[in-house]
């Protein structure tokens, strides 16, 4: 998903759980952090590198196509934008195979559950943000899988847009192209998508880079064969499961505010969103790439709440003036300590179910791991938590 | 209805895969001739003198002149067979329109390389083979015999899973 959705949706969507303004404006910064929080941004403020939630393009054309390279990559890109759906999903193949199958991102899964209510856990405004982020992210990602594989993240070349018309659908094939400037052109179903160089282990077949913005295109609804479908096709209908994701979202947010007991998976707080549906669903199928500026006016138009341009400056001011015994007290250093949280928790829960593509986890709550991950020890013994 | 689907993209993905595995061995077969011609010319050259009879063709560069344009007119030919199978199965595997006359070229496709096969363990076993004939052409052969066998087999399939969808969906209407 895009800056949009994660940033102004995830604010309107707390509102509607009940959060404040200031709240729910706090909710949305860090669910869009999560798409910034690059060791690059983290090296600039001197924070703990291993809290990255995003690579840069530039982070990934450096990484290596070796075991640990790899490994790195799949710990940031399932923990954050691509979690796992099933991680004992059952497929004919070899174990390398199975393993790739069991990271393939989906929403409603485990993980997604453990998500918020580790967020719950954490009980900050930016743990809350970033698990809105994952779970966002496990509607307009589904399909494909937070590690490089051609076998399961490649497409076939016969992606088909749907075009809404007066008598249903027509099919209209899209043309993908790869190019660094041009923008996508929804109007003539041209849009950019990574360069295939049919390598197994290439970043150009990392996540949906095959299938290009579409998946985070809310109007988008789309057809086409995944490689892991064995010839299956799969519709992808944006619109609907943005709306799902929004209704989750109010759900998940309810929960994190102690308004609902239990956080359970598919279940979707319809009734809070339906006064809204009509102007959330217009909004979700409008053929823009950018959906800020009728976010901006949704939240106005309800709540009389205009948030600001995403604009990390104040928050890194923070972070970097506070002292090192207080930087866990600043915004940013919660969100760190829920990403280490976060990324600690897939990471682990991939290793246990037997999968090696995401490395070797060491539980830090039992003293075991390397040093940024001690902070999260130290952070979890103040708490005083067993977990 | 749908598992026809998936049988029809599975098996246009074969016959387009195959169709191309078919053009490119035709390639090969011209350019391995014109290395042997270039790299075993004198090997060549000792059986074309084996063969001459000056009663047949007086003058020796005629024959030779003949033999390479005979030569290249049968490799011509096989390679022109093989674009035709070729380019109709991969149009086919794309869901373009394409009659059967690939499907049928490509029955006589098989019988071909299946005598080609025949033909290189016969060199063998007459020992008139080269070390790298004993095992990379027979190698070779047998993978153009099953790029046939496969691309014959699902230019049939093919073609009855589409009129078996034709007749579903007419039922359905």
């Amino acid at each position: 998903m895009q800056l949009d959705f994660h940033y102004y949706a995830t604010a309107a969507a707390a509102l509607i759980a009940g959060y404040d303004p200031d709240q729910s404006i706090k909710t949305g910064f860090f669910s869009q952090m999560t798409d910034h929080c690059s060791r690059t941004f983290l090296s600039g403020i001197k924070a703990p590198l291993n809290a990255a939630t995003t690579q840069l393009m530039l982070e990934l054309m450096e990484s290596g196509s070796d075991p640990v390279s790899m490994q790195d990559i799949t710990r940031i890109w399932a923990s954050f934008h691509f979690l796992p759906a099933d991680l004992k999903a059952q497929v004919k193949g070899s174990i390398l195979y199975k393993s790739k199958y069991r990271l393939i991102c989906g929403p409603d899964g485990a993980l997604a559950g453990e998500t918020v209510r580790l967020a719950k856990r954490e009980g900050t405004i930016e743990a809350a943000g970033l698990a809105m982020h994952v779970l966002a992210d496990t509607w307009a990602h589904r399909y494909f899988a937070g590690t490089p594989s051609l076998v399961i993240n490649n497409i076939g070349d016969d992606l088909e847009e749907l075009i809404p018309g007066e008598d249903g659908f027509t099919r209209r094939p899209v043309k993908f192209r790869h190019s660094l400037t041009a923008e996508d052109d929804p109007e003539n179903g041209i849009y950019n998508n990574s360069l295939n160089n049919y390598s197994e282990k290439s970043v150009m077949v990392l996540g949906h880079g095959r299938a290009g913005h579409l998946p985070d295109l809310s109007f988008a609804r789309y057809v086409y064969m995944p490689a892991w479908g064995d010839y299956r096709q799969v519709i992808k209908d944006n619109p609907k499961e943005y709306y799902n994701a929004f209704c989750q979202m109010v759900y998940a947010l309810k929960y994190l505010r102690g308004e609902v007991g239990e956080f359970e998976t598919g279940v979707y707080d319809y009734e809070a969103a339906e006064p809204y549906g009509l102007r959330i669903k217009e909004i979700l199928e409008k053929r823009q790439l950018d959906a800020c500026e009728d976010w901006k006016a949704f939240l106005k138009e309800n709540w009389d709440v205009v948030p600001g341009d995403f604009d990390t400056r104040a928050a890194e001011k923070e972070y970097t003036d506070a002292p090192d015994s207080k930087k866990d007290d600043t915004a940013i250093g919660r969100f760190v300590l829920a990403a280490l949280a976060q990324k600690s928790m897939v990471s682990g829960s991939i290793f246990r179910s037997g999968n090696l593509l995401a490395g070797f986890s060491a539980d830090p709550g039992k003293g075991k791991g390397i040093k940024d991950f001690m902070k999260l020890k130290d952070y979890l013994g103040r708490r005083g938590t067993d977990d | 209805m749908e598992d026809l689907e998936v049988s029809l993209r599975r098996r246009s993905d074969t016959l387009y895969v195959s169709g191309s595995a078919m053009i490119i061995f035709g390639l090969w077969s011209v350019i391995r001739f014109t290395l042997s011609l270039t790299t075993h010319d004198a090997v060549v050259t000792e059986q074309l003198e084996q063969n001459y009879d000056p009663a047949a063709i007086a003058d020796k560069q005629v024959y030779y002149f003949l033999v390479y344009v005979l030569s290249y007119g049968l490799l011509g030919m096989d390679m022109l067979l093989r674009l035709l199978v070729g380019l109709g199965a991969r149009r086919e595997g794309k869901g373009r329109k394409s009659g059967m006359g690939y499907a049928v070229l490509s029955v006589f496709m098989l019988l071909w390389e299946f005598w080609q096969l025949l033909l290189v363990i016969l060199n063998i076993f007459e020992g008139r083979a080269y070390v790298m004939d004993v095992v990379i052409t027979p190698v070779v052969q047998f993978s153009c015999l099953l790029c046939a066998a496969e691309l014959s087999w699902n230019a049939v399939k093919v073609k009855l899973i589409k009129r078996r969808l034709k007749k579903e969906v007419r039922d359905a209407a």
